[in-house]
């Protein structure tokens, strides 16, 4: 009985296992799918990037551009990005247009309320209101608690020193983009700027052959120059003869690259490398130099400037006229028109066209910022023009093209490109071709010294530092005629002359008849003293040592040696 | 059979727990670095603007400013720069001038002192 009994419980047993089992698999391979299926959507989750913050979303509103630092040739920051907030609004989600309107209106000084009014009931769903906001504006606005309202985060290119540099730098647009100057060439180097707020990228700065303290030194003597003899407009360079790099260049009036509408004005360009102008006898350089390395004219000749030149209904005469024979450095240092004129005419029109060609004079000048104003040639080159051109009439150059032809005449006879990016003496030498043979560099240096120690540039001379230079008075053409009064005058400085190593040119444009000056406003009294204060200052910044001349030595060195 | 599932089962459990903790974990960390990257990308700004401020207080037209009023310096003249030989070729003051000459800078100080105390 006990095993009849226990052997239906085990078939009953063995029918419930089967059932059991059947069950189980299906539950399992339930399980099995859904635990698959979580178990994969954990691992997507998990290898998932990490939620982008809300910064990464705002930065690529902005269209701002990140840019590279511009630092002198000692490092100090001349350019540089500063994070900004720039303000704007959704209009659709703006409560009350006007109290909107009103309340940021008095936090931003330059925003219209009446102007902004009309904008913000225009629809749409981005407007920008304001760029470039300091911390200060940035929290006020946040203050007045205004819906509808965002920052974003943008560059914004500040210069530190202001106006000090302003024509060599440029200028950026309300995106940060170049537009002038040495910012416009940072635009065109690769990996210098990036746009879409990637401001963690590390940029080399961009070094400049600018040295501020001289910049700012220049700056300084052509305003007080511009004051003093009552310019209208000033130009300054200083340019290593050897390397060919630009230390300083101004041009007044300028700007302050930070206030970019200032720019805009109309007397606000660039004169050094875009205005070209006929810039007088301080061509004599080209005509003398010329003259001396084709072997048509020697120190010991000279030429009769006892009479006008007459070519058909025009007269050329002296300045200064002495009434008669002259010796080349007499023409030179009398600044004489006659003998100039006739020393071309012995190059000869061709020859003399080609050597002025070979200095770079009559061609475009390419420089980072892009090239400079084209020269003004005359239509017809004839005997005339060349004549003219002798002194310094006819051919209009940019004071650029002159400083960079007149370096070629002191550094040993090489043409060197000019730049306002670093370069060794070495890599220009590398770069440059001779145009004159060094007999013609020195006779040239000895004819420079000689003017300032016996002609027009006397009152450039400094003390110490060997100053050789030219003057060129020219009178500017008003309605189509050489005005007697309205004046532009150059003065040409190299230094030190036994041995040359910085140019400093100076123009002044319409310098008036001061009393300074005795009643005369030839370049010789303005011009000159301008560059021989410049020479005086950046002297010592530039490292070149000043000799003192037997018999007044050092007067303050006892001084200077006390304790 | 049981002790296998049992030690599964155990796997799983120990697997997932550390999974958690470690998802976790690296979320906190993926924050923690969001938070760092901001906070550097912060100081960098601040940094810049920083040097931006110190340029323009180093600005020349400031120094020179400052240079004139506190310290009473002025442009370097040539005739104030020498080289060693001309320093050697002037006549340099005897010991007994030298002494003459801090001996008074000394004794001026001194009787300033005594002034006060009379």
């Amino acid at each position: 009985m006990g095993f009849i009994r226990k052997h239906l419980a085990f078939r009953r047993d063995a029918a419930h296992k089967r059932r059991t089992q059947a069950r189980a698999g299906v539950m399992s391979l339930a399980f099995a799918l859904a635990f698959t299926v979580i178990g994969v959507r954990l691992g997507a989750l998990g290898f998932a990037p990490g939620e982008a913050g809300p910064s990464a979303k705002w930065s690529t509103l902005s269209t701002a551009v990140s840019r590279s630092d511009i630092v002198d040739r000692k490092g100090r920051i001349l350019a540089t990005d500063i994070q900004t907030g720039s303000l704007f609004a959704d209009p659709s989600r703006v409560v009350d247009v006007d109290t909107t309107a009103e309340q940021l209106s008095t936090v931003l000084t330059n925003v219209n309320a009446r102007a902004l009014r009309k904008r913000l009931t225009g629809g749409g769903k981005f407007l920008w209101i304001a760029r470039g906001l300091t911390p200060r504006q940035q929290a006020q606005i946040h203050e007045l608690g205004l819906p509808g309202l965002d920052f974003v985060r943008e560059p914004r290119r500040v210069y530190p020193a202001g106006a000090t540099a302003s024509h060599i730098l440029g200028y950026v647009n309300v995106d940060n983009q170049g537009l002038a100057g040495m910012e416009r060439y940072v635009d065109r180097q690769p990996g210098a700027v990036s746009t879409g707020g990637k401001k963690n990228v590390k940029r080399l700065p961009v070094r400049l052959a600018m040295d501020l303290s001289v910049q700012y030194a220049v700056r300084e003597e052509l305003l007080s120059a511009m004051e003093r003899y009552k310019a209208k407009a000033a130009v300054g360079i200083v340019l290593d003869v050897h390397s060919g790099e630009i230390i300083a260049l101004s041009s007044l009036p300028d700007y302050d690259p930070n206030k970019r509408e200032e720019a805009l004005k109309k007397d606000r360009f660039n004169r050094a490398s875009s205005g070209v102008f006929e810039l007088g006898s301080v061509f004599k350089v080209f005509t003398t130099a010329g003259a001396l390395d084709m072997g048509v004219t020697s120190l010991d000749k000279g030429y009769d400037a006892s009479k006008p030149i007459k070519v058909a209904s025009f007269t050329i005469n002296d300045f200064y006229g002495k009434k008669r024979w002259l010796s080349v450095p007499e023409i030179f240092i009398y600044s004489s028109n006659i003998g100039s004129a006739k020393m071309a005419l012995d190059m000869g029109v061709t020859r003399h066209k080609a050597f002025l060609g070979k200095l770079g004079l009559l061609d475009r000048m390419a420089t980072e910022m892009g090239p400079t104003a084209r020269p003004i040639l005359p239509k017809k080159w004839g005997r005339l023009n060349s004549m003219t051109i002798a002194y310094g009439h006819g051919l209009s150059v940019t004071p650029l093209h002159l400083a960079s032809a007149a370096a070629a005449l002191v550094n040993g006879g090489y043409k060197i490109k000019p730049t306002f990016l670093e370069r060794s003496r070495e890599d220009a030498a590398g770069q440059s071709d001779r145009v004159i043979k060094l007999q013609t560099s020195d006779l040239m240096r000895y004819l420079l010294r000689l003017n300032v120690q016996k002609g027009s540039g006397k009152q450039s001379d400094t003390a110490g530092y060997r100053v050789g230079g030219k003057t060129g008075t020219a009178q500017k053409v008003v309605n189509g005629r050489y005005s007697g009064t309205k004046l532009l005058n150059t003065y040409l400085g190299v230094f030190p002359m036994d041995a040359p190593e910085y140019l400093v040119l100076v123009v002044l444009d319409e310098p008036e008849r001061v009393k300074e000056t005795g009643g005369i406003a030839t370049a010789g009294v303005n011009s000159a003293p301008t560059v021989g204060r410049i020479i005086e200052r950046i002297g010592p910044m530039l490292g070149v040592t000043p000799v003192m001349e037997k018999g007044r030595q050092n007067p303050d060195a006892p001084v200077a040696a006390s304790y | 059979m049981r002790v296998v599932n049992l030690i599964l089962v155990g796997c799983v459990v120990a697997l997932s727990f550390v999974i958690y903790q470690q998802k976790y974990e690296s979320k906190d960390m993926e924050a923690r670095a969001g938070e760092l990257r901001r906070a550097i990308g912060g100081e960098r700004d601040a940094v810049a603007v920083l040097r931006a401020e110190w340029s323009h207080l180093n600005r020349p037209k400031r120094i020179e400013r400052l240079a004139r009023k506190h310290l009473g310096l002025k442009p370097l003249k040539a005739s104030q720069i020498l080289t060693v030989r001309q320093y050697a070729e002037i006549r340099q003051p005897t010991p007994a001038e030298v002494a003459a000459r801090m001996l008074g800078r000394v004794a001026q100080p001194g009787s300033r002192r005594q002034a006060a105390l009379r």
